[in-house]
């Protein structure tokens, strides 16, 4: 009989192995430059999935969906020369990611390589930050957050805004005051990609503006963590707005009123370690995005609705990480409602999800697991301004993923 | 082994957590809902009215707003009119603006359960050709008026076959009293016959997943097996919510449907050149004497062809907003399912319900010739075999597909809604 010792013996020389081995596995650095000033390094961050959802395929579309994809695949180029200058530029490789946030793709997205982040910084004191390029914008702090370091297995679905995706080519000047307790962010971004067509009003930036109040430890990069791993006592509170005049017509068949996208959020985050007990994270935030209705007329601009069109709703997460292993479970409820989705108007979408993340190597080798089910106040078979029989149904959504950052 | 401050610690850190958890969640979830939106669809905004009689005045208000045939191509709340009878008498005077939606067109031909019947819907097609040449959509309130000196038997079948097709209830209005009630109101008829846009509209833009208006209408499968079941005491007549079945025709028959109310569609207007519905309170003494009321799970409504029956229909879905079927074959098609046309043995209306000693049919019934379709005939030997609902199996599959044949099963015969009274 093999007793408990000898086993977790066993495992803390496999754990050990694979520690070490992943070590040996870290990203090339190097220095270049007449006094050594420049820095180059090159990273690699891989989110690899196994989604199953229990509709998506088959005769109706009622029968279970399995997927391998790649959530994330990506090779990071982080750069700096001197103390002021650095760039950091990262691509994307992503494939056949068919299991969507509402519906199973009825054809192969097949394989997507972007140039995701192209971004010069700029470091003139503490208080003063420039970004120039394509990074992040300033609205919610899930979407700051980085992506290899969420406290869910992955962001929220709902929380994007309109027109663009989580990044978008701008200005941004940004800085920490008062011993870093208070951050300030503002940003001039593209927005809605200008164009001579007929189908946008005027080719206008989009601006935005946030602020947060770090409580405890501050949080003083741009990009915020899901979880700092019990690193950091941190309670922060934070809120943005945003702003792009003329982005849609309200009406496409008349070319009429055109409107404004707005959007504004308020968000907390909490993470608390004790020796010996474990460290508690949570987290939450409240988000409205406006287009002063235009999705009651009868021909709108697609934008003003959907996924990223007007809505609001919030999210709440919490995890706590154990005080003996890195195993952190956690758990996830969102509550949203849509002015249409899906040719539905006014629906309510419940997302309820939790899981565990086990880190090997911290968030450098993680594995992941979270099940989750997607509700729906409406259901049923639609056909309209979105497109022919859209159908609406709840369902449940198992997802495995590793992640490797080297 | 712990000690005890290192337990209270614990105790105190793991109720701080907590007690921040339940603060994060309420901050996040109760300071503020996230916006309710409105479903500018759903709800009519400037034709909507307390039930589906309007009255001139409110019909008058909406021309004068410019409702009425209103080409903008943003509105919601168009209107069009639609006069209910035969070309002869829309050419006499009309209201103005209103269109002729011509009485004969009210019925169709078509195959149903083991025999063709004249008196069933239009089909998709039909349906499709007429609604884009008098300019309706999926805006439109459609207002249904009887000539003058008709009673409400056209409007109101005008009225099922829409909802059979799935037009919304609140999108479609019968004008109390008519072109009567028009002029009654001092206002005047014209001969002048209007310019109308077309429309692109199918019925199939209104396919919500299921073909709930299908419902609406009873094919004579599901009325075998209502009697069926009222008479083998499955579903109890003493119960409040039971289903019940008024026979509409009027006047004296030879022969019923079993376990039918005699009821009479002229009791619900006050008839004559100036036919009016009766007030509600009328309406709902009338209906308590057949145990009708608010508690019916369902009542259906039958007569010779489906059409006086339809003044039923409206008054119970127009006017209070309860349940009702339909059954638009009616004695017309019940009469002929008998043993001396050669009808299969389970459609057979002239026997008794099947382990009772009770008969399908209270009377002598009347001679009545059938047609039978000898493969349907066949091939249905069950009363709910769902592929003699070929109607809805029909409309249904143009409805969700835009394909004209075809059907198979997923018709149904809705038994089930008068199971386990």
């Amino acid at each position: 009989m093999i007793g408990t010792s000898t086993i977790r013996t066993a495992v803390a020389i496999a754990l050990g192995s694979l520690l070490l081995a992943t070590a040996a596995l870290a990203g090339p650095e190097m220095t270049f430059g007449p006094e050594n000033q420049g820095t180059l390094r090159v990273d690699y961050k891989g989110q690899f999935q196994a989604v199953a959802r229990d509709i998506g395929s088959g005769i109706n579309n009622d029968d279970h969906t399995y997927n391998f994809n790649f959530r994330r695949n990506r090779l990071a180029l982080m750069g700096a020369y001197g103390d002021i200058m650095s760039v950091y530029v990262q691509t994307e490789f992503t494939q056949d990611p068919t299991v969507t946030t509402l519906s199973v793709a009825d054809a192969a997205p097949g394989s997507n390589f972007q140039l995701l982040d192209a971004v010069v910084r700029f470091r003139f004191a503490d208080a003063l930050h420039v970004n120039v390029g394509k990074f992040k914008y300033n609205l919610t702090r899930e979407n700051l957050e980085a992506c290899e370091n969420p406290l869910t297995l992955d962001r929220s679905l709902f929380i994007r805004v309109p027109y663009v995706a989580t990044r978008d080519m701008g200005v941004a000047v940004w800085g920490n005051v008062l011993q870093d307790r208070i951050q300030y962010r503002g940003d001039m971004m593209e927005g809605r990609t200008a164009l001579s067509s007929v189908a946008e009003p005027k080719a206008d930036f989009r601006f935005s503006a946030r602020g947060h109040v770090s409580l405890l430890d501050p949080e003083s990069e741009y990009g915020y963590k899901g979880t700092y791993l019990g690193k950091k006592k941190v309670f922060t509170l934070g809120a943005a707005v945003q702003h792009e005049p003329n982005v849609a017509y309200s009406n496409l068949t008349t070319l009429a009123k055109p409107v404004g996208y707005t959007g504004w959020t308020t968000d907390y985050f909490i993470e608390y370690p004790v020796e010996g007990v474990g460290t508690a994270t949570v987290s939450g935030a409240y988000e409205d995005v406006s287009f002063d209705d235009a999705y009651q007329t009868l021909n709108p601009d697609p934008g003003v609705m959907g996924l990223d069109g007007q809505k609001s709703g919030w999210y709440v997460k919490a995890g706590y990480l154990l005080p003996q292993m890195p195993l952190q479970v956690f758990g996830r409820y969102e509550k949203w409602r849509f002015a249409m989705l899906q040719n539905i108007y006014n629906q309510r979408v419940d997302w309820l999800g939790g899981g565990v993340n086990y880190y090997f190597r911290g968030q450098d080798l993680k594995l992941s697991a979270e099940v989750s089910n997607t509700a729906f106040d409406k259901t049923g078979t639609f056909s309209g301004l979105q497109g022919e029989n859209l159908r609406t149904r709840d369902f449940n959504t198992f997802t495995a993923q590793i992640q490797v950052l080297f | 082994m712990l000690r005890t401050s290192q337990w209270n610690t614990k105790a105190a850190f793991i109720g701080l957590a907590g007690v921040v958890a339940a603060l994060a969640l309420s901050a996040a979830g109760c300071a503020k809902n996230p916006t309710s939106y409105v479903d500018p669809t759903s709800s009519i905004t400037t034709t909507r009215t307390a039930t589906n009689l309007i009255d001139a005045a409110t019909l008058r208000a909406w021309m004068n707003e410019g409702k009425v045939n209103n080409n903008a191509p943003d509105t919601r709340d168009r209107v069009v009119i639609l006069t209910v009878t035969t070309a002869a008498a829309y050419a006499t005077g009309h209201i103005p603006g209103s269109a002729l939606y011509l009485s004969s067109d009210l019925n169709a031909s078509r195959l149903e359960a083991l025999a063709t019947l004249s008196s069933e819907p239009p089909d998709g097609p039909t349906m499709d050709a007429f609604l884009q040449r008098v300019g309706i959509d999926e805006h439109t309130t459609v207002v249904f008026v009887a000539s003058a000196g008709q009673n409400f038997i056209n409007p109101s079948r005008a009225y099922y076959t829409f909802r059979y097709w799935g037009f919304p209830r609140e999108r479609l209005k019968v004008l109390q009293s008519g072109e009567a009630g028009w002029t009654g109101a001092g206002y005047s008829l014209t001969t002048a016959v209007p310019t109308l846009r077309a429309s692109t509209f199918s019925v199939r833009s209104q396919w919500d997943g299921t073909g709930a208006g299908f419902s609406m209408r009873a094919p004579i499968g599901e009325m075998i097996d209502l009697v069926d079941r009222l008479n083998n005491g499955a579903l109890s007549a003493s119960d409040p919510s039971c289903p019940r079945l008024l026979d509409e025709r009027g006047g004296t028959n030879a022969s019923y449907m079993a376990n039918s109310g005699i009821d009479d569609y002229n009791q619900y207007y006050v008839s004559g050149a100036n036919s009016t519905f009766k007030p509600t309170s009328d309406i709902l003494a009338r209906l308590a004497t057949f145990n009708v009321t608010s508690s019916t799970r369902m009542t259906y409504v039958t007569c010779a062809s489906g059409h006086r029956a339809s003044v039923l229909f409206f008054v119970l879905d127009g006017i209070l907003r309860w349940p009702v079927r339909l059954y638009d074959g009616s004695s017309g098609q019940w009469n002929g399912y008998v043993t001396a046309n050669g009808v299969g043995t389970a459609w057979r209306v002239d026997t008794n319900t099947p382990g009772t000693s009770l008969a399908r049919t209270t009377g002598t019934i009347p001679t009545t010739s059938l047609v039978l379709d000898p493969v349907s005939n066949a091939i249905y030997t069950t009363v709910l075999d769902r592929r003699a609902n070929q109607i809805a199996n029909e409309d249904r599959t143009y409805m969700s597909t835009g394909q004209t044949s075809g059907g198979g099963g997923g018709g149904g015969g809705g038994g089930g809604s008068t199971s386990g009274c």
